[in-house]
């Protein structure tokens, strides 16, 4: 047993000792630099020169820069109410009480009927949103609206009070859009 | 008394605001929190299945076809991708959404109408890093565009530059380079860094030709050129060219930048401060030589 112990420290002794031996050994060493000519190079200068922190100031070109100063807020259209602009948007005419609902614009002024599609299940979905006052009246004359237009039997809408929307069933985005143009929203 | 109170009590509900969303809350006890059905209502698996995609949700490498070569490897190569890591994408704008937004005053007609105004209106996103180049115009809505411009936008086709020229606006393609393009984005940002605004660069080898077009009205093109080729468009389409001399926003309309300029009248190497409300200019020799022209 002490045989095989003693047999195992001189092992390891021996390999510590050629470790050693490998690390003493008198091997070339290179020691000239990476680059023989860099010492004869000038200095390099890294201070940046005092001219360049000179400038001068002016205030002539200021308008240039308030021009590009961008609006705080959506502007509101200079177009008169009822007037039909090239683009075929046209001013909201009709004043809170004039029926018994108001749908107000969206705030970037356009119309607040949106369509709600689910693609993979080919789910379409028209809102009406900002639907203030009477929902429910504004839903009967909507389904006649549409039921005269589009003469379609079934007409799955419903509306949220609360939200203050209408919703339809299906894509009926440009018919209600005329619907409420027509009647100055 | 009593009929006073009443009276009260309903002078309170008329007060009291209307049901909506602001003070709906369902019931107490009303919402539960969905629970792991057992048996029937789930069982052990719970529709996942034994083993696989289905139970450990690895599922396959988009493209794969469970053994087939898959069909982006089956061809060796397909043409409509070649240069695609040079290419840009643009931001389309409509003639007809670029009228509605002049319409609505979303857009300012008295000053020239470049990228920046454009992305001022906040209706655009356009990321530099994504390899966006700006803003493509489209001809959809070109009959009833009616607004005198000076457009400059970064794409623009035949049909949308006889638009604009009709009415006697005029329209310049030109091109931003990342840098330029998210300083020119929102230039409060870039001022409020406090450095000096960058030379614009010049295109890259395979836009040089566009930009170079006075077909396409391109910035780098002969200005004697471009006139001429204001007058051919209109002898193909057969309109009269309005005479932008006699306009009263001529000086509006003749405003140009510079190619290697990111902003109207300021120049690149200069300084906005904006809390001085002083813009600084750069006086040592060698800095003007390098942001030079």
């Amino acid at each position: 047993m002490s045989a095989g112990v003693c047999s195992l420290v001189t092992l390891r002794c021996v390999s510590g000792l050629r470790c050693l031996k490998a690390a003493v050994s008198q091997r070339a060493v290179h020691t000239c630099p990476a680059a023989l000519g860099i010492t004869n190079l000038p200095a390099g200068r890294h201070t940046i020169p005092d001219s360049r922190a000179q400038v001068e100031t002016s205030t002539a070109e200021w308008h240039y820069v308030e021009r590009l100063f961008p609006l705080k807020s959506i502007p509101k259209p200079t177009v008169a109410p009822g007037e039909v602009t090239p683009s075929g948007w046209v001013a909201p005419s009709a004043k809170p009480g004039d029926h018994p609902y108001f749908v107000r614009r969206s705030p970037s002024h356009m119309i607040p009927v949106y369509l709600h599609h689910i693609p993979h299940i080919s789910k379409y979905r028209t809102f009406v949103s900002h639907v203030e006052g009477d929902v429910f009246a504004l839903l009967e004359e909507l389904r006649e609206y549409l039921q005269d237009r589009k003469h379609t039997r079934i007409l799955n809408m419903r509306a949220h009070e609360p939200h203050q929307k209408i919703e339809i069933k299906g894509q009926y985005v440009a018919e209600v859009r005329e619907f409420l143009l027509e009647r100055g929203f | 008394m009593a009929s006073q109170g009443t009276e009260k009590a309903l002078a309170l509900l008329r007060r009291l605001p209307r049901v909506s969303l602001g003070n709906l809350k369902p019931n107490p006890g009303a919402v539960k929190s969905a629970r792991r059905g057992r048996g029937i209502y789930g069982g052990k698996t719970h529709g996942a299945g034994s083993k696989g995609s289905g139970q450990r949700q690895n599922f396959m490498r988009l493209g794969f076809e469970t053994g087939n070569t898959p069909f982006y490897l089956r061809f060796p190569y397909q043409n409509y991708y070649k240069g695609h890591h040079m290419r840009l994408s643009y931001a389309p704008l409509c003639m007809g959404k670029l009228q509605r937004m002049i319409d609505t005053s979303r857009l300012r007609t008295d000053v020239p109408v470049d990228i920046t105004q454009l992305s001022a209106t906040q209706l655009f996103s356009i990321n530099p890093m994504e390899k966006m180049g700006g803003i493509m115009l489209k001809d959809e809505g070109i009959d009833h565009f009616q607004a005198t411009l000076n457009l400059e936008v970064q794409w623009a086709t035949e049909a949308v530059i006889t638009s604009v020229e009709r009415n006697g606006g005029t329209i310049t393609v030109a091109y931003y380079d990342p840098i330029s393009l998210q300083a020119a984005l929102n230039p409060m940002a870039f001022f409020k860094r406090g450095v000096a605004i960058p030379r614009r660069m010049l295109p890259p080898q395979n836009l040089i030709d566009y930009y170079s077009d006075p077909k396409n009205r391109g910035y780098l093109a002969d200005p004697t050129e471009v006139a001429r080729e204001r007058f051919v468009l209109a002898q193909k389409y057969g309109y009269e060219l309005p005479d932008i001399r006699s306009s009263p926003n001529q000086e509006m309309l003749l405003e140009r930048k510079d190619p290697r300029q990111i902003f109207y009248g300021l120049q690149p190497g200069w300084v906005v401060n904006l809390e001085d409300k002083v813009i600084l200019k750069p006086t040592d020799p060698e800095l003007l030589e390098h942001y030079a022209s």
